[in-house]
């Protein structure tokens, strides 16, 4: 399979290379698929450029939109890996290991989509150098999207070097230097809750948009994060268990589900909190709310969406909730699809847009996206996709033992179930013991 | 985590160093103004270029360049009553300030004499005040301050009225007729600029 | 280009806006490249191509020396030249020491003519397709101020009976939360208190229209259109210099006009005099005068933006 005779790094690009273009007609189907709606989607962004954001259905009353809710509600996505990253290097929790790749690629994936629907909604993305240390001007401390630049770039290249080294690590039949990675997974940690506090200070720091002006944001956020990031990591580990030799064990999902549903738990709480101050003495910083959950002076675009998102929150927390039904694999994954879609509304449209309506002066200006903000987000969404399945294609075969700079030539991938990981202590990973907790 | 605090410093140090921020930005606006308190040269910048073509008396806009029929002693070399025969006598001439229509005050509290000097044995080419003192049409706002005098007062000081030329020095006023009609003062009602074909119309259709 | 009725600012740069999405400024300087090597492109082309070149690459205005300035105006000066074949005046002036400017709008005085709202597109160069306007005048209920409930898109004859009007701009805080906001300092108060937004180094990403309590800022969403024989051509860096697509603007207390000891358009334009502007710095000025002696207040003042904006009642 490999030849020896290239250097290491090179084979090692040399196999991804090999492993993204090969595979089954359905993975080519999908790739296909997904390299369609990224035309399309690239397609609909000339448009913008050449028309400019007025082929949105974005205005000045209602600057950002289904670009910055998409934004938003990734970076809590991407945020969601320290969910699997926390407890497999620090609390040796050997259960999560095997996924933790998936969650770390599912990170980058994200951050890639998040980077993306900032650019494609600036007005000027060629003067996007001007934010460029150095060349340009950097408004770094006082402005939160610095701060947000900043650690999503960061964890970015922490969610992509980790793993990168790990397995290449693991390519080359090598133990992992701790000293070198465990700095960098703490960090790692660290990075993604801030993350999603930024970007929820982002908004939070706007006293103009009473909406968005309080100190529930953050954890609102980061309770979102750690429904829908988890929501989505137990969705994809089933297609990826059901569809490749990765076994993923019933108990990293069942751990998994866990978080989902304690977190999911807790977003109701905070729903609950944020209502309460919202309409029992309502004031006029309430209009928005009024707007989102009831509609104002006769515009209610929102309504339908934000109760059915509810809807979904509530049954699938109550899905997640009893044992019974969590431990059900169709159930759970019918759970996580609801939650998913439940926070992607909520999260996005539902937090968003509402900060801008009323407009300051108490106006209301609707917002609805344009075919191209549809279609650019369509090919963002699908450019993540393919970051992703690209991301785990060449880590599965690295991870299973498949590929290795020098192959055992009886190697046989499928009898042996390899150590994942060497765990912060050197130890390696070993098989699962425990039983699925409860 | 020794080498974040660092890298965090760093990163501090280089960004954050705010160039030419006005060193007044975020002090509350009323703190300025109370420690303004000598006299202000304005950088020594002129409403001279934005008042050319502007007469002006002792900083109030000139009138009488405006006036159609003036000195009005052209005419009023008699009196009133004189005049009115003369003007009968010219058949199918309306009588002259026929057009005005008294629309200011109460009805019966003003005349044409209570600003007006007919009188020949008074100086015709001005105004006069209640008491009978001359008030030069440049002058206006001593007539009509004696009733309104809390506009007066405002307008003196620069709330009321309008400002010629630029906000430097030298202080332009428009007078007070130069924006009302001393004879229908109420200034009248009308479509708002933003009209057809724009804003207005498009949302109103 | 000048031909047409309607010129479409800046329609030469769109080929190179749709560039810039696959290879930014490389693209961009591969054109010029070729544009300055071929032999067929004219002298003109070619001058075009590198100012657009310099353009691209221009610094923070805020940042740049008096020289720098100067050059760079200039330049802007040409390639409207060159696009249009028209003359404009693009000044750089800077604030001038020891002043302050602030604004009193009188709520008893205005009576909804607009014709602020009108003479603020004029001057500004404001794009005329999407009736851009940085004023906004609210027709309020007697009885309350209550924005919510007043009609600021009415057209009907004014002032209409038991109404009374307020506008509201730019407030031009001394504590701005835009500014603050800025991700790249494309916006900042400058010395003498206007807030004013370098079109050249904005980026457009919006996050100052969030910030902003007073709905005081505009989006081009699309390329902005004037009539090319209404285009203002007394013009400031700063100021009412004409747009590109992609950029955020606001109401500069026409810079341009004000440096100069001139009065902003607005208040200019206004028949009533419901508009005062003046040096806030200066005891004497009609400004002062208003703060001492009349009873004023300012809009959200809870926010403490500190705006210099004040409004007041006979």
């Amino acid at each position: 399979m490999q030849s020896a005779t290239r250097p290491a790094w090179q084979q090692f690009v040399i196999d991804g290379l090999e492993e993204v273009t090969h595979g089954s007609w359905r993975y080519h189907a999908w790739m296909a698929t997904l390299t369609f709606f990224m035309l399309l989607g690239s397609w609909a962004y000339s448009v913008q450029m050449r028309e400019g954001l007025i082929v949105t259905g974005m205005h000045d009353h209602v600057s950002w939109g289904l670009y910055i809710s998409n934004f938003t509600f990734l970076v809590g996505v991407a945020a969601a890996a320290v969910v699997l990253v926390m407890p497999t290097y620090v609390l040796k929790d050997h259960d999560f290991s095997r996924a933790v790749l998936i969650g770390e690629a599912m990170a980058v994936a994200a951050l890639v989509m998040a980077i993306s629907f900032v650019v494609v909604d600036v007005g000027g993305p060629a003067r996007l150098w001007h934010m460029l240390p150095g060349l340009g001007l950097f408004n770094w401390p006082s402005s939160m999207l610095c701060w947000d630049i900043l650690v999503l770039n960061v964890y970015l290249v922490l969610n992509f070097s980790i793993p990168l080294y790990l397995l290449y690590s693991r390519y080359n039949d090598r133990s992992p230097n701790r000293k070198l990675y465990l700095p960098l997974v703490l960090l790692s940690i660290l990075w993604a809750v801030s993350l999603h506090l930024v970007t929820a200070f982002l908004y939070a720091g706007l006293p103009a948009r009473p909406f968005w002006h309080t100190a529930l944001m953050g954890p609102r956020f980061l309770a979102t994060a750690f429904t829908a990031g988890p929501a989505l990591m137990i969705l994809v580990l089933s297609v990826i268990r059901r569809n490749t030799p990765f076994q993923i064990r019933d108990v990293t999902i069942g751990k998994l589900s866990l978080v989902v549903t304690v977190a999911a738990q807790i977003c109701l709480v905070m729903l609950v909190s944020e209502m309460f101050t919202e309409f029992y003495r309502s004031t006029h910083h309430g209009a928005s709310a009024r707007y989102l959950y009831f509609g104002l002076a006769g515009h209610h675009a929102l309504v339908p969406w934000i109760w059915s998102a509810i809807a979904m929150n509530v049954a699938a927390t109550g899905i997640l909730t009893v044992h019974r039904s969590r431990k059900t694999p169709v159930l759970l994954e019918v759970g996580c699809v609801l939650l998913f879609l439940g926070i992607l509304i909520e999260k996005g449209v539902g937090t968003i847009i509402p900060g801008f309506i009323p407009e300051p002066w108490g106006k209301i200006h609707e917002y609805a996206p344009s075919w191209v903000e549809i279609t650019v987000s369509a090919g963002i969404w699908a450019a993540g996709c393919f970051v992703f399945t690209v991301l785990a294609k060449t880590a599965i075969p690295i991870e299973l033992g498949e590929r290795r700079y020098r192959a055992t030539p009886n190697h046989s991938p499928s009898a042996v179930v390899a150590p994942t990981l060497v765990m912060p202590d050197g130890t390696p990973v070993a098989p699962p013991q425990s039983a699925p907790t409860a | 985590m020794k080498h974040f605090t660092l890298f965090l410093l760093l990163l501090t140090a280089a960004c954050s160093s705010s160039p030419h921020r006005p060193p007044t930005q975020g002090t509350p606006v009323l703190d300025l103004v109370k420690q303004a308190t000598q006299k202000n040269t304005n950088a020594g910048l002129s409403s001279d270029a934005f008042l050319v073509g502007i007469a002006s008396v002792n900083g109030v806009a000139s009138r009488t360049p405006h006036l159609q029929r003036y000195p009005c002693a052209r005419c009023h070399d008699r009196s009133p009553e004189a005049l009115k025969q003369a003007a009968a006598l010219k058949q199918g001439k309306k009588a002259a300030h026929w057009e005005v229509k008294l629309v200011h005050a109460p009805e019966g509290v003003l005349g044409c004499t209570s600003c007006h000097q007919l009188n020949k044995e008074k100086d015709v080419n001005q105004l006069h005040s209640l008491r009978g003192e001359p008030i030069a049409f440049d002058a206006s706002y001593k007539l009509c301050g004696q009733c309104h005098s809390r506009q007066e007062k405002d307008w003196i000081g620069g709330a009321h009225g309008k400002r010629l030329g630029g906000w430097a020095p030298p202080r332009v006023r428009q007078a007070c007729t130069g924006c009302h009609n001393p004879h229908n003062p109420k200034l009248a009602s009308r479509w708002p600029a933003i009209a057809a074909a724009t804003k207005g119309a498009s949302r109103h259709e | 280009m000048s031909n047409g009725l309607v010129q479409i600012l800046n329609k030469p740069m769109d080929r190179r806006t749709a560039t810039q999405t696959i290879a930014a400024g490389l693209a961009l300087g591969l054109g010029w490249l070729e544009t300055s090597c071929s032999p067929a492109a004219s002298a003109a082309e070619k001058e075009k191509a590198k100012l657009d070149w310099q353009e691209y690459f221009q610094g923070n205005f805020k940042l740049m020396t008096e020289d720098e300035k100067r050059a760079t105006v200039e330049r802007l000066e040409r390639q409207h030249q060159i696009r249009t074949g028209q003359t404009v005046n693009i000044a750089d002036t800077d604030a001038r020491p020891n002043v302050l400017f602030g604004y009193a709008f009188n709520i008893s005085k205005c009576r909804g003519y607009m014709d602020c709202v009108r003479a603020c597109q004029v001057e500004n160069n404001q794009d005329r397709r999407s009736e851009m306007a940085y004023i906004r005048i609210h027709e309020h209920k007697n009885g309350q101020i209550s924005f919510e409930h007043a009609d600021d898109e009415y057209f009907h004859e004014v002032p209409a009976a038991g109404h009374f009007y307020m506008g509201t701009q730019c407030m031009h805080c001394q504590n701005p939360p835009c500014v603050d906001v800025c991700p790249v300092k494309a916006t900042w108060m400058e010395p003498d208190g206007i807030v004013v937004v370098d079109y050249n180094w904005c980026i457009g990403c919006r996050y100052c229209m969030a910030a902003c309590p007073y709905d005081a800022r505009r989006f081009n969403w699309a390329s902005p259109a004037i009539p090319e024989h209404e285009v203002n051509p007394n013009q400031h860096y700063l100021g009412n210099r004409l747009r590109k697509k992609g950029v955020v603007e606001k109401c500069t207390f026409c810079v341009q006009r004000s440096r100069e000891g001139g009065q902003p358009a607005c208040v200019e334009a206004c028949p009533t005099g419901a508009r005062i502007f003046g040096n806030l710095l200066d005891p004497d000025s009609e400004i002062r005068w208003v703060l001492a002696n009349k009873k004023v207040f300012r809009l959200k003042e809870d926010l403490g933006t500190e705006p210099k904006f004040w409004y007041f009642m006979d």
